[in-house]
């Protein structure tokens, strides 16, 4: 069955931010190195700023020196305080992080990319990526882009539920949801998603306040749990499913419940840290049945090419 | 017995005072949608010590045994931090209780104390306290290589009962944990945080024991390695204290500072019901 959702009644409004600077992922202020799980340590490059050529749809793992590399374009709200915490979001910026959804329109309106329309493909979680959302434009606009320029953000998603199913959707536009094709069977929501994650290999998010801020990361070390899992061809933009995982109100075990979500960022050598998977659904009572599907990124459901 | 290097580590005057218990203005949502008040963090608890049940008490939410104290200046914070172990002497250098002497039972965001009751009556916030931190650089001789120790004082280690056989060490605990029952802390680093054995799932509380732990309890986690952070590593075995009590929080429950851990078998468990702190410590 095709499912039927409350997507009339949905509140649609703007939201400002800014496309955020580069920042590195020590939580030293004088700029340390990271510690990586077996004693190395390294740079830490990766949350913030413009990647020309790092989008949704790309192998998220294995760049060099990187923590929680973010595809495309990062963006931030827009009233920061003088903390000198990249960490630190309040008042709006906290609005402009909790009420966009992945698959919301974003157009630039400062600077040489002016008029620029991208789409929102996730938010981060840890270190400076929890305040961050990225968005995906094309290549030719990317070139024009700098950090600082100002952005809008169209929002329409929050509150979306679909009718005579008893789980949660998060992050999710309407538009997201009727790309992703979801199929209800006697109460059970079907979803596409490219992996399934078994709980032990969560790590770092567990714990953490609302599915609307914050992601909760697969971990990405020691190699034989990347092995292990699977994880070696993950993307960012991959839908996945993980098991035993509760994220209705906060993140935690538990046993039978189902989540699904993306890959919002890229992976971690810090000991049980790495890709930060962004909730859009989460069940309880396990309502979700996650269907395998090689295809199952943002790239193709968007069509962000 | 095991054998240290306690001799080589350096041992000194760490300041702190008795923190007040702070609130909100509003309810926490709990992992199930219900709004909750929760009390027991912070602050001097004349009825919750090491020892007890970290769960059963009204309202509770991350309760602190015994009382908690805590360095304001952000600076001389992280130094106790990372200096101060569990088992640690402190003493009470001013107001009414001045010169009492107590242990440090746990590390959450602030440290724990134990003092004995009549000594606790006379404690208020503000009272500021001496840790004598010692513990950091600790390794046990003959598994310098094999097994890392972390937040433990150099004495109350050596009456963990812990035994040498055949290059393991044996160590008793109460009870072990899977991996995945790891919560809020997962991630971070072993020095300054503790992580969280996950009282989200009410159909676990059985399997785990999950309202038999007390404070004080040294456990087991499973396929946990607390080296270099802290995560997933397959056949590893780390050692901890409950430290704080149960949540109702997603992914939270009685938290866990880690003292030992290891790639592979080197650490072996014994259980032992007995096997708390408070008794090692001989407070109970």
């Amino acid at each position: 069955m095709v499912v039927k959702t409350n997507k009339n009644t949905l509140m649609k409004q703007v939201l400002i931010g800014k496309i955020a600077p580069p920042s590195l992922s020590s939580s030293d202020p004088r700029g340390g190195y990271v510690t990586t799980w077996d004693g190395r340590v390294k740079l830490g490059l990766g949350p913030g700023g413009v990647k020309y050529n790092v989008k949704v749809g790309d192998p998220c793992l294995d760049w060099p020196e990187s923590e929680y590399l973010e595809p495309g374009v990062s963006l931030m709200g827009v009233d920061e305080g003088p903390s000198t915490s990249p960490m630190s979001a309040s008042g709006t910026s906290i609005a402009f992080l909790k009420l966009s959804n992945v698959g919301n329109l974003v157009t630039i309106i400062s600077g040489d990319a002016k008029g620029s329309k991208g789409i929102i493909t996730g938010k981060g979680g840890i270190g400076a990526t929890g305040s961050h959302l990225q968005a995906w434009f094309s290549a030719e606009n990317l070139e024009k882009m700098s950090t600082g320029d100002r952005a809008k953000v169209i929002s329409e998603g929050v509150g979306l539920t679909i009718e005579e199913w008893d789980g949660r959707l998060f992050n999710t536009s309407p538009n997201l949801l009727e790309a992703l094709k979801p199929i209800l069977t006697k109460g059970v929501l079907e979803l596409p998603v490219s992996k399934i994650i078994p709980i032990h290999a969560m790590g770092i998010g567990v714990g953490g306040s609302s599915a609307e801020t914050g992601g909760w990361c697969i971990q990405s070390n020691p190699p034989h749990l990347v092995e292990e899992i699977g994880l070696k061809d993950l993307k960012f933009g991959d839908l996945v499913a993980i098991t035993d995982a509760l994220m209705s109100y906060g993140k935690g075990y538990y046993k039978g419940a189902v989540t699904v979500g993306v890959i919002t960022t890229g992976g971690s050598e810090v000991a049980g840290q790495g890709p930060s998977v962004m909730a859009i659904a989460t069940s309880k009572k396990g309502h979700i049945k996650p269907r395998v599907d090689s295809d199952a990124n943002l790239a193709q459901i968007l069509k962000l090419w | 017995m095991i054998k240290t290097n306690k001799e080589k580590l350096i041992k000194m005057a760490v300041m702190a005072e008795v923190n007040h218990p702070s609130a909100g203005r509003d309810y926490r949502t709990d992992f199930d949608g219900v709004p909750r008040l929760g009390i027991g963090m912070s602050g001097v608890k004349y009825n919750v010590a090491v020892g007890d049940l970290t769960t059963g008490w009204a309202a509770e939410e991350h309760t602190e045994c015994g009382l908690s104290i805590q360095n304001k200046d952000p600076n001389e914070s992280n130094a106790l931090g990372v200096s101060g172990c569990i088992g640690n002497e402190v003493t009470i250098v001013s107001g009414d209780a001045k010169g009492a002497k107590g242990y440090i039972t746990g590390k959450h965001g602030h440290f724990m104390v134990w003092f004995a009751p009549e000594e606790q009556e006379k404690i208020v916030p503000g009272d500021r306290l001496r840790v004598k931190a010692w513990g950091v650089g600790l390794k046990i001789l003959g598994f310098e290589d094999k097994v890392k120790v972390n937040k433990i004082d150099p004495i109350l280690i050596e009456k963990l009962g812990i035994q040498e056989k055949k290059g393991k060490l044996i160590v008793p605990v109460v009870n072990e944990y899977p991996c995945y029952i790891m919560g809020s802390g997962y991630g971070m680093w072993p020095v300054t945080i503790d992580y969280d054995i996950q009282t989200t799932c009410p159909d676990v509380f059985d399997e785990f024991k999950l309202k038999n732990i007390r404070f004080g309890d040294i456990v087991c986690l499973r396929d946990q390695l607390n080296w270099y952070g802290r995560g997933y590593y397959k056949g590893a075995v780390t050692i901890g204290i409950v430290i704080h009590g149960w949540s109702y929080h997603a992914g939270h429950g009685p938290g866990v500072t880690t003292i030992l851990s290891t790639k592979d078998d080197t650490i072996q468990v014994k259980l032992d019901q007995n096997a708390n702190i408070s008794k090692y410590l001989g407070i109970k």
